[in-house]
């Protein structure tokens, strides 16, 4: 089982929960003959992150049901009773997302999130398990307990700074990095007065992925709906560069 | 461009009017009318198209949401 995680360091609005939602989505349903549960996600968002929301399909739909928060503060011994299967239907067959979710702000500690894996591993056997994690500092349980990291940045000075301090600090192999929320129009930094594309591979030391603003991702999530499985490459140019990167992913870590 | 032709013989044929020709600034007249139509029904329909145009490139949340789940084309 391969861990991954999209990393903005400290920076939050990047992207990151779209990213590793989607990404998880077409993974999950390109190996769905692969495994039985291929790609198991974790929103590690106190209190009930998006990507939570949305696999729910609910805002309601976590009262009462036990979640990792539960397993942080004791109240259940066993991780796997706070997993969810979110499983969809399509015409060309069924797949299925096994995932979890913080409903409360309880924190939890590396030696937890450590066992917690280590039961998903042995008992769920996944090809991938994505982390999805808010804004994270260097206290974070995260840190050294991932496979690889892929930086996802906006055309913001901020957003840069803040992650290339962080992909080194959480350790696992660096992916290709993502400008995210690319407009081309505006593709110099005024800041640095050199282009976007230009300035993250010299910070990353690789050409970043491009995914274009696209006002239909914000219409779809507006809905809580997953993109690519709502949106058509040829219609939305941001899912078009998310199932280009879902592809990379494939070829990368799977 | 109809719609332009149009208005021009329009006002020729209000010129030959004034200046007695009345048999020929009727028969203007009605070219002109039939260009006139022409041209404002292209122009309308011109409207329409993009209109329409504009509504498929941008479906609403709403809309995203009734869609059905489609297998994801990777």
């Amino acid at each position: 089982m391969k861990k991954l995680i999209f990393l903005s360091g400290t920076k939050g609005g990047t992207g990151k929960t779209t990213l590793a939602l989607n990404s998880a989505v077409l993974l999950a349903y390109l190996w769905r003959d692969v495994a039985h549960y291929p790609v198991v996600f974790l929103d590690l968002t106190p209190n009930i992150g998006t990507a939570a929301l949305i696999l729910l399909g609910d805002p309601l739909a976590a009262w009462g049901r036990p979640s990792l928060s539960d397993f942080a503060a004791g109240r259940i011994s066993d991780p796997l009773r706070a997993f969810y299967i979110r499983r969809w239907n399509t015409e060309k067959g069924a797949f299925q997302l096994v995932f979890t979710y913080m409903a409360q702000d309880v924190p939890l500690t590396k030696r937890q999130l450590e066992y917690m894996m280590q039961i998903v591993e042995s008992r769920l056997r996944p090809k991938i398990l994505f982390i999805d994690a808010p804004p994270l500092s260097a206290g974070s349980p995260v840190v050294g307990l991932v496979d690889y990291v892929a930086p996802v940045v906006t055309p913001d000075v901020s957003a840069l700074e803040a992650t290339k301090s962080y992909v080194e600090l959480v350790g696992g192999k660096r992916l290709k990095p993502i400008l995210n929320m690319y407009i081309p129009e505006y593709s110099i930094s005024a800041v640095h007065g050199m282009s976007w594309e230009l300035l993250i591979e010299k910070t990353f030391g690789e050409r970043p992925h491009i995914i274009p603003f696209d006002k239909l991702l914000q219409a779809a999530r507006q809905a809580l709906e997953i993109e690519v499985l709502k949106l058509r490459p040829a219609e939305s140019p941001g899912v078009k560069a998310l199932v280009e990167y879902a592809r990379y992913l494939a070829s990368t870590v799977g | 461009m109809w719609l332009f032709v149009g208005i021009l013989l329009n006002i020729a044929a209000f010129a030959l009017c004034v200046l007695g020709q009345t048999l020929v600034a009727a028969s203007v007249y009605l070219v002109s009318l039939a260009f006139i139509f022409i041209g404002g029904r292209g122009r309308k329909e011109k409207r329409e198209e993009k209109r329409q145009v504009e509504t498929r490139r941008e479906p609403t949340p709403d809309e995203i949401k009734r869609r059905p789940v489609s297998s994801p084309e990777i």
